[in-house]
């Protein structure tokens, strides 16, 4: 394939970006806060497919793309690898995290309960206007909720299959790695995923492409707070908190390398509440690594980590997808001169004038 | 009060009460801004239940700034793109350090520490109030 520099349009484009000011102009009449509070999932999912956690630049990134929401993470992601990183937080914990939802499918009870916290999942969805009830909060307690994932007694009793632990973390924003992938880039690539991507993939392990049907082991969300050195005191600063989402999903139990039987665990985490996200996520990591219950055929989506790790990028699907829109005259002439020398080549020859 | 805890209480302050501090302690002080509020970011590691290992789930937008306040070096670093709360956070940092304002930057904080700590046991009530119960059928 070759390339050509053209140039020309100039005043095409200039006139097509003031006519979209013009067309999405009423978005700048929606308050960030409005954004922020009110479109709150919105929000998150920017922010995490965005990776960069800035609820301003998401609420500034969704105005500025009216509503797409792939387009405004691409605007996060952009503006990113704009800014200087200034170093590494501490590692946080999802055991830390203040919650506000938790919900395991795969205990009655456990320790802390369950927690619906604010959701509609069990809402009629049809569009009318339902009004829900006042409701008296007051003789509930008002303690935090900072409780141990369901699976830690498992784990305590060594009956979770561990996986081998590495000695650094990669970071596939400065390298990307060729395979056999580390562990920390897979996770890194599938946290900054785009959810229907993963949502995609994670579903085809539910039809039979991967461990078929696992359970949630612990869905959670809340806040985790992130710390950094202080400067002068080189003592730990709380810079502030931010809202995420894990699930850890758990699938059958499974011989590990040492021939003891163990239970296959899946593993999702990312920034904002966006828990369809989290959930698709533990599904492919438990596929990734434990690929023995398949009955879909040899080759499992979920399981392959080179289709994992180059196609769950939404704002490099989104780039590579849309740059089919900008001029292609030399691909295409060139096919089309092709198949044109083709087609004279076999008409010359049908009437003998090639021989 | 610690200083460590000045970055993460002075956020929680409404901007006009920080804005009024900053300026009181500029007029009677020599504060010099060493470093201008610059958009920052952290990578963030978790922590992988699965391997005790760790990855980097993202980054998060912050907003640095390094002053100093007579002789004192102080610094900031807050959530989000929020400049003008960054120096201010800043400027409280060195100044807590020289003794200056100390209890006023005390009050301060603790006044929306407090107001913070009683929206968060609101906020638990909330979700308390959705602690599922089951009764086998």
């Amino acid at each position: 394939m070759a390339y050509y520099a053209i140039k020309g349009g100039e005043e095409a484009i200039k006139n097509s970006l003031h006519f979209y000011d013009e067309v999405t102009s009423s978005a700048n009449d929606i308050e960030d806060k409005n954004l922020i509070e009110g479109l709150t999932f919105s929000i998150d999912k920017v922010i995490s497919e965005g990776s960069l956690y800035s609820k301003k630049l998401a609420a500034k990134a969704i105005k500025r793309s009216a509503g797409d929401l792939l387009n405004a993470s691409f605007f996060l992601r952009a503006h990113r690898s704009s800014c200087q990183r200034i170093g590494i937080a501490k590692e946080i914990d999802v055991n830390d995290m203040r919650l506000s939802r938790r919900i395991s499918s795969a205990f009655k009870d456990i320790e802390g309960g369950q927690l619906l916290g604010p959701s509609n999942d069990y809402e009629i969805k049809l569009l009318l206007d339902l009004k829900n009830k006042d409701v008296d909060i007051e003789e509930y307690s008002n303690e935090d909720n900072v409780i141990k994932s369901a699976l830690t007694p498992l784990r305590n009793d060594n009956l979770i299959k561990v996986l081998p632990k590495e000695d650094e973390t990669w970071d596939i924003t400065r390298n990307y790695p060729n395979a056999p992938y580390p562990r920390s880039a897979v996770l890194q690539v599938m946290s900054r995923g785009e959810s229907g991507s993963l949502l995609c993939i994670g579903y085809t392990t539910m039809r039979g492409y991967g461990d078929i049907h696992p359970t949630i082991g612990d869905l959670r969300i809340g806040e985790l707070d992130i710390k950094f050195t202080h400067p002068f005191t080189k003592n730990e600063v709380k810079i502030g908190s931010v809202e995420v989402t894990s699930v850890e999903c758990v699938g059958t139990f499974n011989q590990d390398e040492n021939g003891d039987t163990k239970l296959t665990t899946g593993f999702g985490f990312c920034f904002g509440k966006n828990e369809t996200k989290a959930i698709s996520m533990s599904m492919i990591d438990l596929s990734l690594y434990n690929s023995h219950y398949s009955v879909g055929g040899e080759h499992i989506v979920a399981a392959d980590f080179d289709m994992i790790m180059h196609h769950l990028d939404g704002i490099e699907s989104f780039g590579m997808t849309n740059h089919f829109k900008l001029p292609h005259y030399v691909t295409f002439q060139t096919d089309y001169q092709i198949f044109k020398s083709a087609q004279k080549y076999v008409e010359e020859n049908e009437n003998g004038e090639g021989k | 009060m610690k200083r460590e805890e000045i970055n993460d209480l002075a956020q929680l302050v409404q901007i006009e009460k920080l804005e009024k501090l900053y300026k009181k302690i500029e007029e009677n002080h020599k504060v010099k801004i060493l470093t201008q509020a610059t958009e920052q970011t952290l990578l963030v590691p978790v922590q992988d239940p699965i391997s005790g290992g760790s990855f980097y789930a993202g980054e998060v937008l912050v907003t640095s700034t390094i002053v100093q306040v007579e002789e004192v070096k102080g610094w900031s670093m807050v959530m989000d793109l929020n400049e003008e709360i960054s120096l201010y956070t800043a400027v409280l940092d060195a100044s807590f350090e020289a003794n200056i304002c100390k209890e006023e930057i005390e009050s301060l904080l603790i006044d929306a520490k407090n107001i913070k700590e009683e929206n968060i046991k609101k906020t638990n009530r909330k979700v308390n109030s959705t602690r599922v119960s089951f009764d086998l059928m």
